[in-house]
């Protein structure tokens, strides 16, 4: 009966055998490929990516080209996808735009049929043809060399172009080497010096580790942001899933900052275990996806504004309730003040940040749709969510001891953020449809 | 941790040193509650409150002033205002995950219960400001209370000043008109004299009705209203006590005429029209894509704005995020397709009340945060 719990252990590896099976020997090329430039969905971007977003909209399984990197199982899920050749719809690979021109790119089916270009880009045209073909064959060898000379051939024009490759490879090792997961792994670390805090009530010898575990997480999850950032051109902020790096982010900071503090040190240990439970789910859920360029409803400096207070806010309600959570678990009256202290500051810190980021969010409103307030879902719960931490303060502030009470509260308004954030932008349609 | 002890105020216990000052505030708050229901009350009760006005003012507004001042305790308690607080937030987060979200605002945020409460809560806020003793050390305090209290006046303004409509223009198209969104029944007598009532389309419970038209003519009306059929047909049946009269409208169309004993009223069924100070001509709007793909980077509008007093004319190219402010107007671009554009044209005066009380309740909370960080450490 307990071999059930191995079930999805063992279908995992047998979708990553049955995707290197489908590669023999033809790694190299594939390699080649998923390296060259393509222009897809309005940006310049490593043709691997192009093919993962070509092939999970066309229904190919997301899952399985993750399985492996998705370097060059998306590169040969693409190919894969080109074998009828009748069939205009079945022939992808030739229509991914991969010869660069000053305007649109041209794919290998335009490069055929364009009268007046170039001998380069029939050139093009016959190689990409032969590389499928060569894939089609399950002739390695000739798919290998079909593959090396289209990649040779494709960048000597690069290079007439000045196309720069820094940008691709950055987003190809994003992809390949997978940061945020990793730092996420690490701030996980940082659960285990929280425990002996919580069970023990004292910093023991083993909570010595967490401040430099904290630290190394968030350098690694602040790098592969400055990495995203540069890559996508602009701070990752357009839909959930960069919304959650950005959110690991400031719980990494406030991560950081508490491990240099006696009082609140104990939040490094709440902030880096939510830091890394955000990152794990924004890696490892559907709501990974590839960066693409902003909508025209997007393009505001509002966007930094409000966005970006509003996830210092949801993160600091996320320590108020890690620490409500003690609270209510713990058997010790220490540990209970103590963190109930931590929780109210931290709510405090995230209601002024909430306040902004509603307010900020009206103003923006107020200038893209000429209303400040339309009680789309997405205002309707961040106004729940302000109600619900303003009567959390009341309780706190005002007469002091119901700390029951308020622990409850801070979970229900947790309750209410997670909505705000997650459950809005997959349950009710609205004006914040993007995020 | 700071405890509050609750003390109660010298207006709670009708020792007034501030007395003027206090009426004036109250006054402010009966009056803004008092239109607030009058809008938000069917049209018949908004009619009978006109009628009756003398009297409201006679005995309900001094009744109103006792019943502050006895209550004022009661809503000063922080125990209330956290009542009031949870119910807005039950109340509107059922809402929005239960109704679709227009729905939702036409029943419920725009309900008579919803803005009861949320008048509960500006009352709270008063009486937590002025029914409290004057310390420096709450001061914070009541710079935050009062900036949101601020800040929900502002809503309330906006509730019921609000104007917003759109313009649909097409190509070389010049107009000065915008078409309100509401659906509006309009009622003209012989003297020429028009009123109109609001039909809500959005809401299920639309299709029977009865409205009043006392304001006019001692005239009830019952609307029989069918948005299924697109544009929707709306069916008006008048009685004034011994007569009556039918008339089916459609939307748009021609007006309908009721003849009822020695009257005669036209009846037009339609969107309100605003009427504005400017006049916008529609040069050329589009969609650039991104290359590669059909995701627009820009939509853009060029306009040309001449206001009718002064004549000025202004050449602008209206983008998404980039509004036009023309004559306290607030044009914006709201979609944009291969013949013309919609902009959406807006003005609202509690905007600014709104920012400008949010902006005093941050300031007066990261003040007392301040305060309070200064003492414990």
């Amino acid at each position: 009966m307990r071999r059930i719990f191995l079930t999805p252990l063992v279908l995992a590896v047998a979708m990553c055998t049955a995707a290197a099976s489908d590669t023999p020997g033809r790694q190299a090329g594939l390699e080649q490929l998923a390296r060259l430039p393509s222009q897809h969905g309005g940006r310049i971007k490593p043709l691997a990516t192009a093919a993962a977003e070509i092939a999970s909209h066309e229904g190919h399984s997301f899952g399985r080209l993750f399985a492996q990197g998705r370097r060059s199982a998306a590169v040969a899920a693409l190919l894969s996808l080109s074998t009828c050749d009748e069939a205009p719809r079945h022939r992808v690979f030739l229509r991914v735009r991969l010869f660069p021109t000053p305007g649109e790119w041209l794919s290998a089916d335009d490069a055929a049929t364009a009268h007046e270009c170039c001998d380069d880009a029939r050139a093009f045209a016959g190689l990409a043809t032969r590389t499928l073909a060569a894939w089609n064959s399950s002739d390695a060898a000739a798919f290998n060399t079909a593959a090396d000379e289209l990649a040779i051939f494709l960048e000597k024009l690069h290079r007439l172009h000045d196309l720069s490759t820094a940008r691709l490879s950055a987003e190809l090792a994003l992809d390949s080497y997978r940061p945020f997961l990793i730092s996420g792994l690490i701030y996980i670390l940082t659960w285990v010096p929280l425990v002996v805090l919580v069970t023990k009530g004292t910093r023991g010898s083993s909570t010595r580790i967490a401040g430099p575990v904290a630290g190394g997480a968030f350098g690694a999850n602040l790098a592969a942001l400055a990495l995203y950032t540069w890559v996508a051109g602009r701070l990752p902020l357009n839909n959930t899933y960069e919304g959650m790096l950005t959110l690991a982010g400031f719980l990494g900071l406030f991560a950081v900052g508490a491990a240099f503090s006696r009082r609140f040190f104990a939040v490094t240990g709440m902030a880096g275990l939510l830091a890394g439970l955000v990152l794990l789910a924004a890696e490892l859920t559907p709501v990974r996806s590839t960066i693409t360029p902003p909508v025209p409803a997007l393009q505001s400096l509002w966007l930094q504004v409000h966005v970006l207070t509003c996830f210092v806010a949801y993160a600091a309600f996320a320590i108020t309730f890690a620490a409500a959570l003690v609270v209510l678990g713990s058997g010790r009256e220490g540990v209970r003040v103590r963190f109930d202290g931590i929780s109210v500051r931290a709510a405090l810190f995230g209601f002024i940040f909430l306040s902004i980021g509603i307010l900020t969010g009206a103003a923006w409103a107020r200038q893209a749709w000429g209303r400040y307030w339309a009680f789309d879902p997405k205002e309707t719960w961040a106004l729940v969510t302000w109600l619900v931490y303003a009567a959390y303060l009341h309780l706190a502030l005002v007469k002091g001891r119901r700390r029951l009470l308020r622990a409850v509260a801070a979970i229900v308004g947790f309750l209410a953020v997670i909505f705000t954030f997650i459950g809005v932008n997959y349950l009710l349609p609205g004006l914040h449809s993007y995020a | 941790m700071n405890t509050y002890q609750h003390r109660p105020g010298p207006f709670a216990l009708g020792i007034n040193p501030l007395s003027t000052g206090k009426a004036i505030m109250f006054f402010a708050l009966l009056y803004c509650m008092g239109t607030l229901m009058w809008a938000s009350l069917p049209a018949t009760a908004g009619a009978a409150l006109t009628d009756n006005a003398p009297l409201i003012a006679t005995f309900v507004l001094p009744l109103g002033l006792i019943l502050f001042r006895m209550l004022s305790r009661l809503l000063g308690a922080p125990w209330f205002a956290v009542v009031v607080i949870i119910l807005l937030a039950t109340v509107a987060g059922i809402a929005s995950v239960a109704l679709p979200y227009e729905e939702a605002t036409a029943l419920v945020y725009t309900s008579f219960p919803f803005v009861a409460l949320a008048a509960a809560l500006w009352a709270s806020l008063l009486a937590c400001i002025i029914g409290r003793p004057l310390t420096s050390r709450r001061l914070p305090s009541i710079v935050l209370h009062t900036g949101l209290m601020l800040a929900l006046a502002g809503v309330f303004v906006s509730m019921l000043f609000r104007v917003n409509g759109y313009m649909s223009l097409e190509h070389a198209q010049a107009s000065s008109q915008a078409r309100l969104r509401d659906a509006r029944l309009f009622l003209t007598d012989d003297a020429g004299r028009t009123l109109w009532l609001a039909v809500p389309t959005a809401s299920a419970r639309a299709d029977r009705q009865r409205l009043s038209m006392a304001r006019m003519a001692d005239l009830s009306l019952q609307l029989l209203h069918d948005p299924g059929t697109g544009g929707g047909v709306l069916s008006v049946f008048a009685e004034d006590g011994q007569e009556s009269a039918n008339a089916t409208l459609r939307w748009g169309g021609t007006p309908g005429t009721l003849e009822l004993g020695e009257s005669n009223y036209m009846v037009r069924f339609g969107p309100g029209v605003l009427e504005l100070p400017f006049e916008v001509t529609l040069h050329d709007s589009g969609v650039q894509y991104y290359p590669a793909s059909r995701l627009p980077r820009h939509f853009h509008a060029d306009v040309t704005v001449e206001e009718a007093t002064s004549g000025i004319k202004r050449n602008a190219t209206l983008l998404v995020n980039h509004p036009l402010r023309v004559g306290g107007y607030n044009i914006s671009l709201h979609s944009v397709d291969t013949r013309g554009a919609v902009l959406e044209i807006s003005r609202d005066p509690g905007a600014g009340v709104l920012f400008l009380g949010g902006a005093l309740a941050v300031a007066g909370f990261s003040w007392g945060l301040v305060k309070r960080h200064g003492r414990t450490s």
